[in-house]
């Protein structure tokens, strides 16, 4: 660079670097929730990567792919460590990975041309500052591209549902492994890319280039910009390099030089946004939108039960639940016996307690099976062994296959969907999100394709995108699909749940208590409901129910348990007049006995 | 209760939300001193939304709450605890990975240094509730829900409170551990004098309480005096059996 003061748009060029570098991050912190500490080293490997295949004579285009390259694998090594270890643990080895790659591999001769750095001549179209300007602003846009897609794909829900819970995210057959390793790539891999365009910018590299208090400055953007907004990252780094830059240095013979003060401003910044608004410069800039253009979620309450929606709309949702229930199936559909799930035999220890001692079930295609118990009876630790997320022996047998033989995620694609005593849905993404999640073994091209377009991704999404539409058709949330499921109120929510297990086309369906919490009415209706989905979405039902009329009035089967024991079995006229059952669950309360009996009168 | 003398806790035309949102429209309710009082309502009623007006985690837009006869309306939390009000949450509100012990010696924080008053109020804790002097090194989040309840009274009374708000005690549990709950909270007014005031939707607290409201819509749409609690229980009743009447249909047996 010859020594002069830099044009402005070397200047501006230099910011949309580090924008460029923000916005990898935020891919990886935002919707994945993986916090790296090291990104600086990131943006520095691609850097120098593309440094040298520049001076070996390689063409723009190439140099910045091979940094891509480079960028994402070495960030998918970082990442490594994050399938074991978890939050903090892995932000700490991604610091010590920026620290490693600073004074080591960025010291290294053959790599960065050692303390001296690392020189280039701009290739023949982009020698002025100008040119190189917009392919700085065409990398920002493709690494903002990127972020959208990740946002709108497989890839996306897939990162949002590991960040909210990996043992829900693995019954959405979401792997969190390969997806944690996803992030790491596409984010490294973005941030090579900016690392490429700092080395045409700038036209040099040194180690000090790619320091950790790059990476701190980048983690510091995308919390001043609100963790996963993208305008958030374009807003806090205009706010945070942008304008100190752009102030004249002077003004009126006074010397205020906003740019030696930047870091100091940009500290002040970081309080002031953090403390005041949670939700960073992006909360900020959506509120006001809304407020300008007029807010699109309005809270609607759509409190009709299933049961309630107009009677001339049942051959509609007939065709809707028909078109939900059109899916794939890996096994076949040929069974041994009438039991669609058959569970013998389990048994679960945690450390010195039984949590089930040789139970066995057995779940029939149509039926509504209830499962009864006292709290601690070990109720969900049987549909956490169907679903794989407790440790067991025995057999679990689902349309003859063994499931205890099964990787957890496969086993949505078999048919078997849940839900969660305490609530499995993502609050902080839409209803239309969470269904789209929830059809994750449905969608089957792959995430990393995905992002990028190719493959069979946008017919797959569309056809996704249908199914979600008739699952909330068929369950009256229509009106609220992009909704958050956090704003709903209690019974909303369930009922989205609900939806969400049924649009991902499952046979059997099972309920985790999922009266708890909810009036006498709404049981009402959810008993309605339990009965619509077997009857009219043909689906096997195995509920947990701590709600005597309901369970009494829906099962055609129950299995009350006790301690990890079985302790009766039969139709509700016979458990729920079992002395044993009426001790250890029903208790002494004539308003419950009551309930039972009236349940089976009627019956 | 005339002029002179307030109950010990008297809420008078409460309004409070979330924003712009009105969650509770002029709630009115008494607790006097002795009584179970039952607060019932369904979901989005505002019963929590009044719960935590009346312990101070939220401003009421309009309204007064007294409590032993002194204006507590703006208090923060912490000096309604010290002054005898203490809170079970919903959920039970439990440190998972502290012990039984730690978790019940936390209840004593506004007693402060006076050693001898925590031992004693433990002491208590573990009579009215045996169960907890065995698990009192125990990590808390290994105790069974029953468990988990006495150890939120527990805590709840190591304050020496003299009102207590109990939030939905009988959520997520099977009804026989209802009933364990319930005989809990009728064992700590009765043993130890304490007031009790309800919030549930659970018809079954109407078999300990006293006295009731109904919650809707952030109003009071009815309430029950001692001798009108039961007829209340029966309409109520109804709706909850309701759902097992209306019940038409067969189980299909096995073969």
């Amino acid at each position: 660079m010859p020594i002069a003061m830099p044009s402005k748009a070397f200047v501006l060029s230099v910011i949309l670097v580090k924008t460029t570098a923000a916005m990898s991050l935020n891919t990886l912190v935002g919707h994945a929730g993986q916090m790296s500490l090291g990104q600086g080293a990131f943006v520095g490997v691609g850097a120098f990567v593309a440094g040298n295949l520049a001076v070996r004579g390689l063409p723009l285009p190439i140099a910045v792919a091979g940094a891509a390259v480079a960028g994402g694998l070495v960030a998918a090594g970082t990442g490594l460590p994050s399938l074991r270890i978890r939050g903090l643990q892995v932000a700490v080895t991604t610091l010590a990975f920026g620290v490693v790659a600073e004074k080591f591999l960025f010291g290294q001769q053959w790599f960065s041309g050692g303390s001296a750095g690392l020189m280039i001549d701009r290739p023949v179209p982009f020698e002025s500052d100008r040119a190189m300007y917009y392919v700085a602003l065409a990398a920002l846009g493709f690494a903002y591209w990127v972020d959208m897609r990740v946002r709108g794909t497989k890839a996306g829900r897939a990162f949002a549902a590991v960040r909210d819970s990996e043992e829900r995210a693995t019954s959405f057959g979401v792997e969190p492994g390969p997806s944690k390793l996803l992030a790491y790539t596409v984010s490294g891999a973005v941030a090579g890319v900016a690392g490429s365009m700092f080395i045409y910018v700038v036209g040099a590299g040194t180690p000090s280039s790619f320091d950790i208090y790059l990476s701190l400055n980048l983690v510091a953007i995308v919390i001043v910009g609100g963790v996963g907004s993208r305008i958030g990252v374009l807003a806090s780094s205009a706010l945070l390099l942008a304008l100190p830059e752009l102030v004249p240095k002077t003004i009126g013979g006074l010397n205020i030089d906003l740019g030696r003060r930047a870091p100091l401003i940009a500290a002040w910044l970081l309080v002031v946004v953090v403390v005041s608004l949670p939700g960073g410069l992006g909360s900020l800039l959506t509120r006001l939108g809304n407020r300008m253009f007029g807010s699109t979620t309005g809270s609607k309450d759509a409190s009709t039960a299933l049961a309630d929606i107009d009677p001339n709309v049942i051959e509609e949702r007939a065709r809707a639940a028909a078109f939900i229930r059109r899916v794939p199936r890996a096994l076949s559909l040929r069974m041994p016996s009438p039991a669609l799930l058959e569970a013998r035999d389990v048994c679960v220890r945690f450390g010195g307690v039984q949590a089930l001692d040789s139970v066995s079930i057995e779940v029939r295609r149509g039926e509504v099976v209830g499962l009864i118990g006292a709290n601690g009876a070990g109720k969900t630790t049987l549909f956490n062994v169907v679903g794989g997320f407790a440790p067991a022996t025995g057999s679990v047998r689902f349309r003859g296959r063994e499931l205890l033989a099964e990787a957890d995620s496969a086993r949505s694609g078999f048919g078997v969907a849940r839900t969660w005593q305490q609530m499995g849905l993502l609050r902080a993404e839409s209803i239309e999100t969470n269904m789209l999640l929830a059809q994750h073994w449905l969608a089957a091209y792959p995430a990393s394709l995905g992002i990028l377009g190719f493959g069979a991704a946008g017919r797959t999404e569309a056809e996704l995108r249908r199914r979600a539409a008739a699952a909330m058709d068929v369950f009256g949330l229509t009106e609220l699909a992009g909704q958050r499921v956090g704003d709903l109120p209690y019974g909303l929510m369930r009922r989205a749940e609900i939806a969400a297990a049924v649009s991902a086309g499952p046979e059997l369906l099972m309920l985790d208590e999922a009266s708890a919490g909810i009036s006498p009415e709404e049981a009402r209706g959810l008993g309605d409901e339990m009965l619509a989905l077997r009857d009219e979405l043909e689906l096997t039902l195995l509920v947990i129910e701590h709600h005597v009329p309901l369970i009494a009035r829906v099962s055609d089967y129950i299995y009350c348990l006790e301690s990890g024991k079985l302790i009766s079995e039969g139709t509700a006229a016979q458990v729920t007049t079992d002395p044993r059952v009426v001790t250890s669950f029903l208790g002494r309360s004539a308003t419950v006995r009551r309930a039972a009996a009236v349940a089976l009168e009627t019956a | 209760m005339d002029a002179g003398s307030r109950a010990l806790l008297e809420v008078d035309g409460l309004f409070a939300g979330y924003g712009s949102l009105v969650v509770l429209h002029g709630v009115s309710l008494t607790v006097s001193k002795g009584e179970i009082v039952a607060l019932m309502g369904s979901n989005g009623a505002g019963k929590t939304t009044t719960m935590r007006t009346i312990v101070g985690l939220l401003k009421p837009i309009r309204g007064r709450v007294f409590f032993k006869d002194a204006d507590v309306t703006r208090h923060s939390p912490e000096a309604l605890v010290s002054r005898g009000l203490a809170m079970v949450p919903e959920g039970r509100g439990m440190l998972r990975d502290l012990t039984v012990r730690q978790n019940l010696e936390l209840g004593a924080w506004v007693i402060g240094r006076d050693r001898a008053r925590v031992e004693r109020n433990l002491e208590r804790a573990f009579t009215t509730f045996p169960v907890l002097a065995d698990r009192q090194e125990q990590l808390a989040g290994t105790l069974s829900g029953g468990e988990q309840q006495m150890l939120a009274l527990g805590r709840a009374l190591m304050s020496e409170p003299e009102l207590l708000l109990v939030d939905e005690a009988s959520m997520g549990l099977s009804p026989s551990m209802t009933e364990v709950a319930f005989d809990l909270i009728r064992q700590v007014n009765t043993d130890l004098g304490v007031s009790v005031l309800l919030v549930e939707q659970n018809v079954l607290a109407l078999e300990l309480a006293n006295r009731a409201y109904v919650l809707e819509k952030g109003e009071i749409i009815s309430e029950a005096g001692p001798s009108e609690v039961r007829d209340m229980a029966a309409r109520l009743q109804e709706s909850y059996l309701g759902s097992a009447a209306r019940a038409a249909r067969k189980a299909k047996p096995r073969a």
